[in-house]
């Protein structure tokens, strides 16, 4: 993985996190009674339209797609197993 | 030949990580640079030292200098590690290259700056180190009005402490409620409440666009979004960014958080090095997405399993669920893993039951409030995340639920836990078994 792809991969992560956290601020505080800014320039193309395409993905291809991201996600990691009952 | 094991960085992270090496090979040289005077203290404590709950900065740290020394860690107080050459597997110090047989990297966190004009001028505080925040307390003796930026966790701390201490106090935050990137509006009310009450100022949905300057290049206001407001301090609690420069300009790989990659080991993208703390980003237990700028005690924690792992043991650390919890106004807030908001965010597809408890028997004294919100996954019912905010019992719950977490325990589970009933410390009805039983009831 080059480091040039990482910082796009970053950026692009950092970039669509934060819009569509944006998106679900202003959907939760609209429930609540609450106001939210309105998006301006740039934003208004992630989160009136990439927002949106976003969320006509279904759910396990964008988790695939965020789970491809490189990042320690994809390093080792072993979930203990869990026992099921009581000890004794 | 004793392995010599080089630790860069004093705080959670660099002295767990030190201590627990020490503890797995005692022959081992264990050296710790620092580029600050102090190491091993809690950051953490600093608000409550503002806000006069805590009487001295003394009380913070955790070890003296000696009891350091004595435990054969040798810390190296205001000595900055240049750079790193993992080939040659040697640290630049001061132009000497000091060779290591491990190296555990726990250079942690930086502020986001604001990118805004005047981010230059005196008057600007970002909270973070003890002997800077000494000498910003005696300036708050002279200050009268304040703001602080963004509703972050530290954010809410500052304000609160700032309030406690009697300076007007400003909240400029863009989004629409305190701490939104964790938490929902519904429990966050009560504290913006409290705040209201200790006279702090809200400003939200409130972009910060200028700092103001007078004539002798100090802070004299801030121009936002919503107008200016005059203030002779800014503190500044924006986001966490990782302190990654040394690591990446040694090769160190870093992820899409921004942090150095790691395995379980804490184990970076080079041979004999290891990496904890603020500087990492570790896989989210219930997402799989690496996420970074977490708590102390995660940095503890990440530290302890590099010390040992450097020094040749073996401990393996886990997927985080991030248990959270503060004081903030006059409430405790706390949650864990998913809010409302983030799983609405990330389209993560859940269930969610609400619930207004009592923390002690109602006819007891000062029984407080404890609201608890759970959000589950459809079908299965697991939980995935939870929040709370009450008068007391919050943090106990909160850990509580991260285990609940993590060992996949349902709705179902909950609705039917068994609790503890006794009037001084807790109320008949279980808040979390009421949540519980709250979004069965919707299924």
């Amino acid at each position: 993985m080059s480091g040039q792809r990482q910082s796009f991969t970053r950026w692009l992560r950092s970039t669509s996190e934060h819009h569509l956290l944006v998106v679900a601020q202003a959907k939760v505080a609209r429930a609540n009674g609450l106001t939210a800014p309105t998006p301006k320039g740039a934003d208004i193309f992630w989160q009136k339209v990439y927002a949106p395409a976003f969320y006509l993905l279904p759910y396990p291809l964008r988790a695939k797609v965020a789970n491809a991201l490189p990042g320690s996600h994809q390093q080792t990691w072993h979930t203990p197993a869990q026992a099921k009952g009581p000890a004794v | 030949m004793a392995k010599r094991i080089v630790v860069v960085g004093g705080g959670a992270a660099g002295i767990g990580a030190a201590g627990a090496a020490k503890g797995t090979d005692p022959t081992a040289e264990v050296i710790v640079y620092t580029e600050y005077q102090d190491a091993a203290y809690s950051p953490c404590g600093i608000p409550y030292v503002h806000g006069k709950e805590i009487p001295d900065f003394e009380r913070l740290f955790l070890g003296t200098k000696q009891q350091y020394a004595d435990q054969g860690i040798d810390i190296r107080y205001d000595t900055r590690v240049d750079s790193c050459d993992l080939t040659g597997k040697t640290v630049s110090v001061g132009g000497q290259q000091v060779p290591f047989d491990a190296l555990v990297i726990g250079s942690g966190w930086d502020y986001g700056k604001p990118d805004v004009p005047g981010n230059e001028l005196s008057g600007i505080y970002y909270m973070k180190n003890i002997r800077e925040a000494m000498e910003w307390d005696k300036v708050l003796d002279t200050v009268t009005s304040a703001v602080v930026l963004e509703a972050g966790p530290l954010g809410l701390e500052m304000v609160t402490a700032l309030a406690h201490r009697g300076i007007e106090t400003h909240l400029v935050d863009p989004t629409p409620w305190a701490l939104s990137m964790a938490t929902d509006p519904d429990i966050a009310k009560p504290v913006e409440d409290s705040w209201v009450e200790m006279g702090v100022k809200l400003h939200f949905n409130t972009k910060l666009e200028e700092i103001l300057g007078d004539a002798d290049g100090a802070v004299r206001g801030v121009r936002t979004s919503d107008g200016e407001i005059g203030c002779q301090l800014l503190v500044v609690a924006t986001h966490k960014v990782p302190n990654t420069a040394l690591g990446q300009a040694a090769g160190l790989k870093v992820g899409t958080a921004g942090g150095f990659i790691v395995d379980e080991t804490m184990q970076t993208s080079a041979k004999y090095v290891w990496a904890a703390g603020d500087c990492i980003e570790v896989p989210h237990g219930v997402s799989n997405v690496p996420v970074q700028g977490l708590s102390g005690s995660h940095a503890y924690s990440q530290g302890k399993v590099a010390g040992v792992n450097a020094a040749g043991g073996s401990r393996a650390y886990q997927p985080v669920y991030v248990p959270w919890g503060m004081v903030a106004g006059k409430w405790m807030i706390g949650g864990v893993s998913f809010s409302e908001t983030l799983a609405t965010a990330l389209g993560v597809p859940f269930v969610m039951g609400v619930a207004q408890g009592i923390s002690r028997a109602r006819y007891y004294p000062d029984m407080k409030p404890v609201k608890v919100k759970l959000l589950a996954e459809p079908g299965t019912l697991k939980l995935i995340g939870a929040q709370l905010v009450g008068g007391e019992g919050i943090k106990e719950r909160a850990d509580f639920l991260a285990m609940a977490v993590r060992t996949g325990i349902t709705l179902r589970d909950l609705a039917t836990m068994e609790n503890v009933y006794s009037p001084p410390i807790g109320a008949l009805n279980e808040p979390i078994a009421l949540a519980a039983q709250n979004a069965l009831t919707k299924l």
